[in-house]
C-alpha cells in the first residue's frame, strides 16, 4: 500500500469514527423555546395574535378530551413514545417538546399508571384505597402519590411555574401527619436545563482541582468564582470532608431541589413521577430493583406498585419531558414601566449589592458550553440550550446566566431548620439550603422551602445563619430604602400572556 | 357545523349564555374565531413537521371542522378586550410595586373608590366592589393583614390539618385553591383542605377537595326564592294534625307533621335543614349565602376573622338565632384571645365588613358556567346520545338540570353600618367576565338556569361517607361543624364541571367514570344501570359531561 492509499485509509476510518461517535444524536440541536416561553418580553408583542393561538389551543385541547373520552386511549396511544424510535430520528424534536408539553399538562389517570394498587398489603406504604390510591403526606421515599400531573403544582405564573402553599408536597413523612414529613414549596421549573449544566460545568471544575491536587495540599476550592471551602488532602491522599463548604465530598454541584440534592433534570423527573404522581418510569425501576421501599412490594417484578399497568413511563416519554423542560426559556428581567419607579429599582439593585445579597445569590454565572444530551445517561438527542440564553438578533458571545444563585448550600440557621434531615443528606445539612435562584422571583411566591413567606420582605427577614449579616444590613434600612429592593426584586419577573389555564 | 346548527335548533339546555353586550360578543367571538383560525394556520412548519405532527389526534379533529367567516365587529370586540385585560394586568403591576414601596396594604381606602381612580374610568358600584373583592381573591395574605393567629404558637402558625372549627390556617390566598382551569375554578388534588380536623394526621380530619366558584351568584338567589317557596308551605294555620311533603319546582325535600297546636315535626327532613333553608354552599350544603361562605374560608383557610362575627361575639357574646350551624361553629372558634382580637396574632379588625361585602359582591358576579359541545359529527351524535342516557338512567333525578328564577337581584348589605345603604347587584347587568343571566326563553317570565342540581343533600352510602373525624379537643365551643350525618352530601353541582377534576368531595376519583362509579346509597340504583350500559354509552355519557364548562376568556396569568 503506498503512503497516499494509507492517509487515505486513515482519513476514512477517522471520518467513520467522528460519524459513528455523533452518530446517535447527530449534530447538537438548537432547542426551540417552547411556546409562550419563547416571548423574552414580560407581555406579548401581539396580544391579539396571542389570545386567539390560547383560543386555538383551548378549542384543540378540549376536542382532544372528548375524543379522548369517547374513544379511551386515543389521546395517549401517539403520547407512549420508546426512546428506540428517538434515538432512531423517527421521533424529532418538534414532535418531542409537543409530546412532552402534552405529558405535563394532562392529568393522569389508573389507566396511565397512576398511583398504585398496594391497598390492602400489609407494607405500610401505601394508603388503603383502590388505585389511584392517592394519598397528601408520602410514606417514607415510596411517596404518596399526590398529585395528579405535573402541572397540579407548577403552576404559579403560568405552565411550568412554582406552587402555592397550598401545593407543598410533605416528602418523606409517615403517610399521615404533615408534622412529621418535610415540606416543600414546588419550585418554578424555567430555566431548569441551564441550571443542570452549571452544575456540570462546575462539577468538572471542582473535580479537576481534586485531580490536580498534590498529597498533603490545602488549597482554596473554587468553581466559577464560587468558593466551596478547602481542598485539603491529607498525606495518603485523602479528602478532609469538613474543609469543604456548601458541597457533597464527592464535588458533585447538585443545582436542583432546595437542598440541592438532585443534579439532572432528568433524575428530577424520574424522582417526581415516582413519589408525587405514582407512575414508575422504566429508568427508575431499573435504578431501584430490588428496592421495594421506594418502587413498592407487588408481586411481579414488572409492575412493583401492582396497579395492573407496567411499564407506565418509557425512557423515551421520560425524555420528551426532558426535552419540553430543557426547552423551557429561562425569566426574565422587566424593570418598571414607570419612570419615577424605575429609577427607585435601579437604587434597589445597588442595594441588593450593597447589603451583601448578592453574594450568595450572585447574579450572573457564566456559562462555556450549551449543549446537553437529554438521556438516559449520555444517549438521546443532543441538544443546544443557546437560544434560551440569547436576545433574537444578537448573536454574539454568550451571555452568561443570570440566574442570582452561586448553587452552593449554606447554613440560614435555626430558624429556618428542618425537624430532621433528609434522607441521604448529612444530619447537620439541617440548617442548610441550595441558595435558590431569584429568577422570576417576584412571579413565583410565596417563598422559602416551605413557602412560608408570603411576601418578599417576609421571606428576606427569615434569613439567618450564614445570611444573618446581610438581613441585619436590610433591617438597618429604612424602610423607603427597603421598598427601593422590593421593587427591584418585583421587576425580576417571567412573560406573561393570555392563556386558558387548563 | 350542519350538526351544530342541529342541535342547536334542538329544545333542551343548550344555550346557557345569553347575556347582553360587549361581553357577548366577546365569547361569541371566540368560539368563532377558534374555528377561523384552526382553518387558516393549519399547514404550518416545514414538510417534516408536518409528516412528523399528522398522526396526532388534534388533528383528526381539526380536521372536521369547517370554517366560517368572521365578521369584522366580533374581530373588534376580542380586539377591545384583550386590551382590557393587558390594562389591568399592567394596573395591578403598578399596584404591586407601589405595595413594595410603601407596605402596609389592605386599608379602608383599597375597597372600590381607589380602583376607580387608578383605572380612570367611571365604573358602577358594582363593578367597583367586583374589582376590589378580585383583588382580596388574588392577594397573597401574610401577617401584616391578620394572616393566621398566635394560638400556641407564633403567628401565622399554619396548621395544614385544621384544629377544629377554628382552621388552618392552610393557605395564603383565595386563588390557590381555586384556579383550576381558570380564575374562581376548582383545586387541584393537592389543594385540599384537612377540615375539622386535630390539627396534625390527615387521617383524622374531613378531606374537601376545593370546589369551582363560577355561578355562585345565581345559586344564592335561587336558594332563597326555594327556601321562600318550602316555608309558605308551612305558613296554613292547622285545624288537625296532618302531614306534607314539601316540594318546590318539582322536587321533594322532605316531610313535616303540622300538629294543631302549631307545633312541628321536623324529623323527616334528612334531605335540608330543620329551618328550611336551602343552603347551596360547601359540599354538605352548609352555608345559604356567599357572604358566610367566603367568612368561614376566611376563617379556615386563612385565619382572618371577619370583624362582623368578632364585633358580634364582643357585644352580644352569642350568635343571632337564625345563625347556620357552620357560622355558629367558626364562632364558637373563633380563638380564646382578648375580645377584639381573639386569634391573639395583634392584628385587629381583619376581614372588615366592607373587605366582606366586596368579596361577596365578587363570588356574586363570577360569570355563569355555559355548554360547548365537541365539533366533530361523531362526537356531536355522542354528545346527544350521552345526554339522552342521563335523563334515561336517573342521573337527571338529583342533577336536576333546570331552576327558574323569578327575581335576579341580590342585595348585599354591610353588617356593621346599618345607616349604608344595601348595594343592589342584578345579575342580569352586573355579572362581569363573562355570561349574565338573561331568558333563556323570552316567553317565560323567569329566568331559566341549568346548574344540574337539586339543591338538597343526599346519602351517599357508606362508601363515599367521611371518615370518622373526631370531635377535636380543647377549647370550649369549638365545634367540628354542622352534624350532618357522615355520608350526606350536597347534589354537586354539574355545571361548569371541565376542567374540576378530581372529582368528589375529598377528589379521590380522578376519572368521570371513578366519579360516577362511587356514587351509593341513594345512587346505587342510577349507578347500576350506568355500569350495566353499554361501553360505548357509558362513554357518550361522559362526553355530555365534558361539555358542561366555562366561557373561553383567556386571561393573564399574573
Amino acid at each position: 500500500m503506498t503512503g497516499r492509499a494509507r492517509r487515505w485509509t486513515l482519513g476514512l476510518l477517522l471520518a467513520c469514527g467522528l460519524l459513528g461517535a455523533c452518530g446517535r444524536g447527530g449534530a447538537p440541536q438548537p432547542i426551540p423555546p417552547v411556546g409562550e416561553a419563547a416571548q423574552r418580553t414580560l407581555l406579548p408583542a401581539d396580544p391579539y395574535e396571542d389570545a386567539r393561538r390560547a383560543l386555538l389551543q383551548r378549542q384543540l385541547r378540549r376536542e382532544r378530551l372528548f375524543r379522548e373520552a369517547y374513544e379511551p386511549g386515543s389521546l395517549w396511544a401517539p403520547l407512549r413514545v420508546e426512546q428506540g424510535d428517538i434515538d432512531a430520528g423517527r421521533v424529532g424534536l418538534p414532535r418531542l417538546l409537543d409530546i412532552g408539553r402534552d405529558l405535563f399538562a394532562l392529568d393522569h389517570g389508573p389507566a396511565q399508571g397512576l398511583g398504585n394498587g398496594l391497598a390492602g398489603r400489609t407494607s405500610p406504604l401505601a394508603g388503603a384505597r383502590p388505585a389511584p390510591n392517592l394519598r397528601h403526606v408520602h410514606y417514607r421515599g415510596f411517596g404518596g402519590p399526590d398529585a395528579t400531573r405535573c402541572l397540579s403544582c407548577h403552576h404559579v405564573g403560568g405552565d411550568a411555574g412554582g406552587g402555592f402553599r397550598s401545593d407543598n408536597t410533605f416528602l418523606d413523612g409517615d403517610g399521615k401527619a404533615p408534622g412529621a414529613a418535610l415540606e416543600r414549596n414546588p419550585r418554578a421549573l424555567l430555566g431548569i436545563a441551564l441550571l443542570q449544566r452549571l452544575g456540570e460545568e462546575m462539577t468538572a471544575e471542582l473535580q479537576e482541582q481534586r485531580r490536580r491536587a498534590a498529597r498533603g495540599s490545602d488549597t482554596p476550592l473554587v468553581a466559577k468564582g464560587v468558593s466551596f471551602g478547602r481542598l485539603k488532602l491529607d498525606r495518603r491522599g485523602r479528602l478532609d470532608r469538613r474543609a469543604l463548604s456548601g458541597v457533597d465530598p464527592d464535588l458533585v454541584v447538585r443545582p436542583l431541589g432546595w437542598k440541592g440534592t438532585v443534579a439532572t433534570v432528568r433524575e428530577a423527573v424520574e424522582r417526581a413521577l415516582q413519589q408525587n404522581l405514582g407512575l414508575q418510569s422504566d429508568g427508575w425501576l431499573r435504578a431501584h430493583r430490588g428496592q421495594p421501599e421506594l418502587i413498592g412490594d407487588g408481586p411481579d417484578p414488572a409492575d412493583p406498585d401492582a396497579d395492573g399497568v407496567r411499564r407506565e413511563y418509557t425512557d423515551g416519554m421520560v425524555t420528551a419531558l426532558v426535552a419540553y423542560l430543557s426547552a423551557l426559556a429561562p425569566p426574565i428581567e422587566a424593570p418598571p414601566e414607570v419612570q419615577r419607579f424605575a429609577l427607585y429599582a435601579s437604587q434597589g439593585a445597588e442595594q441588593f449589592q450593597r447589603l451583601g445579597c448578592a453574594g450568595c445569590h450572585v447574579p450572573e454565572l457564566p456559562l462555556q458550553r450549551t449543549v446537553v444530551s437529554l438521556g438516559p445517561g449520555r444517549g438521546g438527542p443532543v441538544v443546544d440550550l443557546a437560544p434560551l440564553l440569547r436576545v433574537a438578533g444578537r448573536a454574539e458571545r454568550l451571555p452568561g446566566v443570570r440566574l442570582f444563585s452561586d448553587l452552593r448550600r449554606h447554613d440560614l440557621g435555626e430558624g429556618l431548620a428542618d425537624r430532621r434531615a433528609d434522607p441521604g443528606v448529612d444530619p447537620a445539612a439541617r440548617r442548610q439550603w441550595l441558595t435558590p435562584p431569584l429568577w422570576g422571583v417576584s412571579a413565583s411566591g410565596p417563598y422559602l422551602h416551605d413557602g412560608r413567606a408570603s411576601t418578599i420582605e417576609a421571606a428576606i427577614l427569615s434569613h439567618g445563619g450564614e445570611a444573618q449579616a446581610a438581613r441585619d444590613a436590610y433591617n438597618k434600612l429604612s424602610m423607603v430604602e427597603q421598598g427601593w429592593l422590593h421593587l427591584y426584586l418585583s421587576g425580576l419577573d417571567r412573560p406573561h400572556h393570555l392563556e386558558f389555564r387548563k | 357545523m350542519v350538526a351544530m346548527q342541529h342541535v342547536q335548533s334542538r329544545p333542551g339546555p343548550l344555550f346557557l349564555f345569553t347575556g347582553r353586550g360587549v361581553w357577548r360578543r366577546a365569547i361569541r367571538t371566540a368560539g368563532a374565531l377558534s374555528l377561523w383560525v384552526l382553518a387558516a394556520c393549519r399547514p404550518a412548519g416545514s414538510a417534516a413537521d408536518r409528516v412528523d405532527r399528522a398522526d396526532r389526534a388534534e388533528d383528526v379533529a381539526s380536521a372536521a371542522l369547517t370554517a366560517p367567516g368572521l365578521p369584522l365587529s366580533q374581530a373588534e370586540a376580542l380586539r377591545s378586550y384583550v386590551e382590557e385585560v393587558l390594562d389591568g394586568f399592567l394596573v395591578r403591576r403598578i399596584e404591586r410595586m407601589r405595595s413594595a414601596l410603601e407596605t402596609g396594604e389592605l386599608t379602608d381606602g383599597f375597597v372600590a373608590t381607589q380602583r376607580n381612580e387608578t383605572f380612570g374610568k367611571t365604573f358602577s358600584e358594582a363593578e367597583g366592589l367586583f374589582n376590589a373583592g378580585e383583588e382580596l381573591f388574588e392577594f397573597e395574605f401574610s401577617t401584616a393583614e391578620g394572616l393566621g393567629d398566635g394560638m400556641g404558637g407564633r403567628p401565622p402558625n399554619m396548621h395544614r390539618v385544621h384544629r377544629g372549627a377554628h382552621g388552618g390556617p392552610d393557605t395564603t390566598s383565595c386563588r390557590s385553591c381555586h384556579h383550576r382551569g381558570g380564575d374562581d375554578g376548582a383545586g387541584e388534588y393537592p389543594e385540599a383542605a384537612f377540615t375539622g380536623g386535630d390539627g396534625a394526621d390527615t387521617y383524622h380530619s374531613k378531606e374537601r377537595n376545593p370546589p369551582a366558584l363560577l355561578g355562585g351568584g345565581a345559586l344564592q338567589v335561587l336558594a332563597r326564592e326555594v327556601s321562600a317557596e318550602l316555608q309558605r308551605q308551612l305558613e296554613h294555620p292547622a285545624e288537625m294534625d296532618y302531614d306534607i311533603s314539601l316540594y318546590a319546582q318539582g322536587v321533594e325535600f322532605g316531610k313535616v307533621r303540622v300538629r294543631k297546636d302549631g307545633q312541628m315535626d321536623r324529623s323527616g327532613l334528612l334531605s335540608i335543614d330543620p329551618d328550611l333553608v336551602v343552603r347551596p354552599f360547601g359540599w354538605k350544603g352548609t352555608h345559604s349565602s356567599l357572604r358566610r361562605f367566603a367568612e368561614e374560608a376566611f376563617q379556615v383557610h386563612h385565619g382572618m376573622q371577619s370583624e362582623v362575627l368578632v364585633q358580634h361575639r364582643q357585644e352580644f357574646g352569642t350568635m343571632p338565632r337564625h345563625t347556620s350551624p357552620a357560622t355558629a361553629a367558626i364562632f364558637g372558634g373563633l380563638g380564646d384571645g382578648p375580645p377584639q382580637d381573639p386569634d391573639r396574632d395583634g392584628v385587629l379588625r381583619e376581614l372588615r365588613d366592607e373587605h366582606l361585602t366586596a368579596i361577596s359582591a365578587y363570588l356574586t358576579l363570577l360569570p355563569l358556567p355555559t355548554l360547548e359541545l365537541p365539533r366533530a359529527p361523531d362526537l356531536v351524535a355522542a354528545w346527544q346520545r350521552g345526554e339522552g342516557r342521563f335523563r334515561e338512567i336517573g342521573c337527571a333525578g338529583c342533577h336536576k338540570p333546570s331552576w327558574l328564577i323569578k327575581d335576579p337581584r341580590w342585595e348585599e348589605r354591610f353588617e356593621l353600618d346599618a345607616s349604608r345603604p344595601p348595594i343592589v347587584l342584578d345579575l342580569r347587568r352586573d355579572i362581569q367576565r363573562g355570561p349574565k343571566l338573561d331568558h333563556y326563553d323570552g316567553s317565560v317570565a323567569e329566568y331559566q338556569i341549568f346548574p344540574y342540581t337539586d339543591l338538597r343533600r343526599h346519602d351517599m352510602g357508606p362508601e363515599l361517607a367521611d371518615r370518622d373525624a373526631p370531635a377535636p379537643p380543647h377549647r370550649d365551643g369549638d365545634r367540628g361543624g354542622p352534624q350532618i350525618p357522615a355520608s350526606y352530601f350536597l347534589t354537586r353541582p354539574l355545571w361548569g364541571l371541565a376542567d374540576t377534576g378530581p372529582y368528589l368531595h375529598d377528589g379521590r376519583a380522578v376519572t368521570l367514570h371513578d366519579a360516577i362509579a362511587a356514587h351509593g346509597g341513594e345512587a346505587a340504583p342510577v349507578r347500576a344501570r350506568y355500569l350495566a350500559l353499554p361501553p360505548a354509552d357509558q362513554r357518550a355519557l361522559q362526553v355530555f359531561l365534558l361539555s358542561l364548562t366555562r366561557a373561553p376568556v383567556p386571561e393573564v396569568v399574573p
